[in-house]
């Protein structure tokens, strides 16, 4: 059910996507500056928690009228000679370090851009939930009294600095909401003034009360201390109780409840800065001086109870409704299916996700057992959630941001040769360890990789032999992965103790032992490990079977020179093969291969998480926008891709490649054993017309539905516009599966004559 | 028992309910002009070269057994009356200019491909449609197919011209679900312009499936000047009203997506125009209390 969105509501849209990637929370900046200096004498956390308390102390507390919840920060556009100062500033703290320098200081990083505006001694990874329970039941309060409890508990003046930390941190927000509270009264809100006065410590009393609590910690957290990418986990449940209670007493309306998670939504969009955090060639992505980029924040709807029960509830009608209304980047809802879920719900969601809200469908059935297989206990195993794009995270119990995107195209190559890198040949690993540190540090694999040695291909008589040279090759890419952060772990233990981070005050455990979370403070421990490129794996493999051991047309060894040449002088092989049979058409000769790769690469993973570490891995199958980047250091492909070419993205066949309809390419995908993979996203493109209407989305309702009973894990859905259609115009090889219909007829964009692709893309633009 | 098929498209929603397959099948006996699928009309398959997109790299004559395709001073040429339709070509074609997509499919390899979906039919209340082309110029094959998909509960609809003799329409009415019939013109003489047979029949036919009971929508391709009149709207509405269970109707604006398929197979097509106003004819057919979609 669509429900309109008043134009105050549509403006404050416009206002934000028409604002300039420049405007800069100038504040924070001008106070970390001038706080600097003034507790370097003291130990690590201590200093953190009088850092945040002087930046907080500091900023200012605008409220505006049309804010329902209150909290924002001052925002304007810096001078030329602002901008250079900050530039030159935040130079200070990283330009000219080595990767041993860095490691000591801030362990890992998501990329250069994330890491430069993050004070090396006032920083944190974010990407994880807190305990937003605790925080909406006890309130803050809640946290202030576990800190003293544990003061009294120990004596080890590092544990006693990381409590006093904490203690400062907690105080700071407190005595912050204390300001607003004072703003409040001074605008005139009264009534506002008086919760925010509550809230400084007590737990919310009302719906609203709660928003406005999650809100301003919020901003704490993420906007000032750049703890970004959280996950709010599971706010149809924890919100629950209040919004039942406000509803049956008669002082919520749907319309305020509506309206005061619209404002939510649109506070949570706002703080983010206008960039594209994954698109590091932009301008206005390395050039922004926030530390909240456009990376999302997470909700986590629906889902099974640890009864087994369904969690889908009414506030978990009102928040995708409210996401489908409003449309926006930011928060990005995930939507937790689960066998037997109420069909309304379902279509309400497919419904949001038809008119191209921000929510994608996780499968409950697969997300479980996988995560049970990762060791994750019950009850908070139905509580899970994800960070970043789509990277398994248990709320309260984990910190995040340890990632590995490992390349799955890379253990073919070295199979193929012996473990020597094609690109390469006859070098050697940068590192004592295969993954030098850099990689282990941003998880991403570039350069050169050399591999185990296994048989040459004379001796590999048949595919069983090439999947054993594979398994040796990831098997020992994995080892030695384990063996590089193995050492990390080690010296992150001895250079990381006491140095507390926001999201160690929000976490079970932390407190309690005085730990923070990646020293051991928290339950659980992971490494996400995604596998990327496995469409290009599944071709690669099912070509080698076609060409050398069915037809028998070509020895490994012929082939795999062609693959070393490049396939220079082969380019009819090369046309060939690229129509050999494909993942993401339903045909099992080569969908076998993309459940046996996932398996190995599994298996991988598992081997190398045998529970006496403290990280185990959650093993994931995606790539991000990484594939490109992936692409760039691996060799020709037996699918007839060539060097340095992008390898698959996420669970998706190669591009291009899945020309027999969304079924079928659901069915190729739903074979891969995903009661073992603990994430990762499917991008499903359609066309408008094709779910258009009432019946579109009942038709689209039953695609999923069926996708997921199918065993599929995950759905987001793009449904195409006309930067698509000229895209695929420009570069047809690589939307060779782009359908499209219009009027009683369907047909793939790319095969359509130049004058009718005009037409269709004229009607296209009509129809959005 | 084999049919021809030119093509297979999965996840089809607009062919009859919910989510569906439809079966192309090669070969039609009508021949209208603004066929949107020109290459399904002949019965011998033919291959579709699209010169525009040939860049003469002369992959395809190397793999060509029959000699149809030539390079002459560096450009390449096709030779239809040489084509022997054995797709090698096609396959080592890196730029798609040529397509030879028609397949002979057994009963059993169809019956295996459609079923691969079966739980998106259930799920969605869809099921399998086959269109052309004329399958009922492969009328056996399409009653036996339908019978198998019906034996597991999957729905059947049958996208045909309905110029046929009666008995094979008959024959098929026990495993069709829904007759999705194509009325090209109500007038016999535009009808026998633009498609090369009088529509007798098919009016006689669509009569007799009222008067069996059979499911049916009627689908009218409009285009501008031809067949769109608000005269024309009246005849066919004063027709489709009087029969013994008025039909659904769906009306299908002119788009000319089927030209450079056309083009492709060297059979030149006039263009045509889409109504300016199909909303009008919808108009006249609702006011006989027909139940109209439009495109």
């Amino acid at each position: 059910m669509y429900s309109p969105v008043s134009d105050k509501v549509l403006h404050r849209i416009d206002q934000y996507l028409q604002k300039s990637s420049k405007y800069t929370f100038y504040d924070r900046i001008e106070l970390l500056e001038e706080s600097e200096p003034l507790f370097r004498d003291d130990p690590y956390a201590v200093r953190y928690g009088k850092t945040l308390a002087y930046l907080l102390r500091g900023i200012s507390t605008p409220i505006s009228p049309e804010d329902m919840l209150i909290g924002q920060v001052a925002e304007r556009i810096p001078t030329e000679a602002e901008w250079q100062h900050a530039e030159n500033m935040y130079r200070s703290w990283w330009a000219g370090k080595s990767d041993e320098e860095l490691q000591r200081e801030v362990l890992w990083f998501y990329s250069d851009g994330w890491l430069r505006c993050r004070p090396p001694w006032f920083y944190s990874f974010g990407h994880l939930a807190l305990d937003w329970v605790v925080l909406i039941k006890e309130g803050l309060a809640g946290f202030h009294r576990r800190i003293e409890e544990s003061r009294a508990t120990h004596t080890d003046a590092e544990r006693l600095q990381v409590l006093e930390g904490a203690a400062l941190s907690h105080q700071a927000i407190s005595a912050y909401i204390l300001r607003y509270a004072d703003a409040a009264e001074a605008a005139g809100r009264g009534q506002d003034a008086d919760s925010l006065r509550h809230l400084s410590r007590g737990a919310p009393r009302t719906f609203r009360e709660a928003l406005q609590l999650l809100w301003l910690v919020t901003l704490v957290v993420q906007k000032v201390s750049g703890c970004g990418v959280l996950n709010y986990s599971r706010m149809d449940q924890y919100l629950l109780s209040l919004y039942r209670q406000d509803v049956s007493r008669g002082t919520l309306s749907q319309e305020e409840a509506r309206a005061l998670l619209q404002d939510f939504y649109l506070k949570n969009n706002e703080i983010m800065a206008n960039t594209d955090h994954m698109s590091l060639d932009t301008t206005s992505t390395t050039q922004t001086l926030e530390v909240t980029f456009d990376d999302p924040n997470y909700i986590i709807l629906g889902g099974l109870l640890s009864d087994g029960s369904s969690g889908v509830n009414e506030l978990s009608y009102l928040m995708v409704q409210v996401a489908h209304d409003l449309k926006l980047k930011n928060p990005f809802v995930v939507v937790r299916y689960h066998d037997g879920i109420e069909d309304g719900f379902l279509r309400a969601v497919a419904h949001a996700m038809r008119d191209n809200a921000t929510v994608i469908l996780y499968n409950d059935d697969r997300m479980i057992p996988a995560l049970r297989a990762c060791h994750i206990e019950e009850p908070e195993l139905y509580d899970y959630g994800f960070f970043g794009c789509n990277d398994p995270i248990i709320p309260a119990e984990e910190g995040g941001l340890r990632q590995l995107w490992l390349n799955l195209v890379r253990p073919l190559e070295l199979a193929l040769n012996q473990g020597d890198c094609p690109l390469a040949p006859g070098g050697q690993n940068r590192d004592p360890h295969v993954f030098p540190l850099r990689d282990r540090m941003t998880g991403l694999m570039t350069g050169n990789y050399y591999g185990i040695k296994t048989p040459p291909l004379a001796d590999m008589n048949s595919m069983e032999d090439v999947l054993a040279a594979y398994r040796a090759q990831i098997n020992y890419l994995m080892q030695e992965y384990r063996l590089g952060i193995e050492g990390d772990i080690r010296l992150e233990q001895e250079v990381n103790a006491g140095r507390l981070r926001i999201e160690d005050c929000f976490l079970q455990g932390t407190i309690r032992d005085a730990i923070t979370w990646n020293n051991g403070g928290t339950k659980y421990h992971h490494f996400v490990v995604q596998g990327t490129g496995i469409g290009t794996v599944a071709d690669a493999l099912h070509a080698i079977d076609t060409l050398v051991f069915q037809e028998k047309s070509m020895t490994l060894n012929q082939l795999n020179q062609i693959l070393l040449d490049n396939w220079e002088g082969h380019e009819a092989l090369r046309q060939r093969v690229r129509r050999l049979p494909k993942y993401g058409n339903d045909i099992d000769a080569v969908d076998q291969y993309v459940a046996w790769a996932s398996d190995a690469f599994v298996d991988a993973v598992a081997q190398q998480d045998q529970g006496k570490y403290l990280y185990g891995f959650y093993p994931t199958l995606s790539s991000d926008r990484d594939f490109t980047t992936m692409g760039k250091d691996v060799g020709a492909t037996a699918d007839g891709r060539r060097q340095r070419d992008p390898i698959s993205e996420n669970q998706s066949p190669a591009e291009g490649a899945d020309i027999s309809g969304v079924t079928a390419l659901l069915n190729s995908v739903a074979k891969i054993r995903f009661e073992r993979i603990a994430g990762g996203p499917l991008n499903l493109r359609l066309y408008p017309s094709a779910v258009s209407g009432e019946q579109g989305i009942d038709i689209l309702t039953a695609l999923l539905k069926t996708y997921l009973q199918k065993g599929g894990l995950q759905v987001q859905m793009n449904v195409v516009d006309h930067q698509t259609l000229r895209a695929a115009q420009k570069e047809p090889d690589k939307y060779r599966s782009l359908c499209v219909r219009v009027t009683g007829y369907s047909a793939f964009f790319t095969q359509m004559g130049p004058k009718a692709q005009e037409e269709l893309i004229r009607r296209t633009e009509q129809a959005l | 028992m084999h049919a021809n098929v030119f093509n297979i498209q999965r996840f089809s929603t607009r062919d009859g309910p919910g989510i569906r397959t439809t079966v192309f099948f090669q070969g039609c006996n009508l021949c209208c002009a603004w066929c949107h699928n020109p290459e399904s009309i002949p019965s011998k398959p033919v291959l579709q070269f699209f010169e525009d997109r040939c860049i003469s790299c002369g992959q395809c004559v190397a793999a060509c057994s029959s000699g149809a395709h030539t390079m002459e001073d560096g450009r390449h040429r096709f030779h239809e009356e040489k084509c022997t339709y054995n797709t090698d070509c096609a396959a080592v074609c890196p730029r798609d200019a040529l397509k030879a997509d028609v397949k002979r499919y057994s009963l059993e390899e169809l019956t295996g491909l459609l079923l691969r979906d079966l739980a998106y039919y259930r799920n969605s209340g869809g099921g399998v449609t086959v269109s052309g082309g004329e399958p009922l110029l492969q009328a056996p094959f399409v009653q036996a197919l339908f019978a198998r998909l019906q034996a597991d509960g999957v729905h059947t609809a049958l996208d045909t011209a309905a110029n046929m003799p009666w008995p094979v329409i008959e024959s098929l009415i026990p495993s069709t679900d829904l007759f999705l019939v194509d009325l090209k013109s109500i007038d016999p003489q535009v009808h026998h312009t633009y498609t090369r047979a009088d529509n007798r029949l098919i009016l006689d036919n669509i009569r007799a499936l009222s008067q069996a009971g059979a499911q049916i929508e009627i689908r009218m391709p409009l285009i501008a000047g031809i067949n769109d009149s608000a005269d024309f709207a009246r005849r066919s509405a004063e027709y489709l009203s009087a029969l013994p269970i008025p039909p659904a109707v769906r009306l299908l604006p002119y788009h000319n997506y089927g030209l450079y398929k056309a083009q492709s197979i060297r059979r030149p097509m006039e263009e045509f125009c889409a109504p300016r106003q199909a909303d009008d004819f919808a108009h006249v057919l609702r006011g006989y209390d027909l139940i109209v979609c439009a495109d």
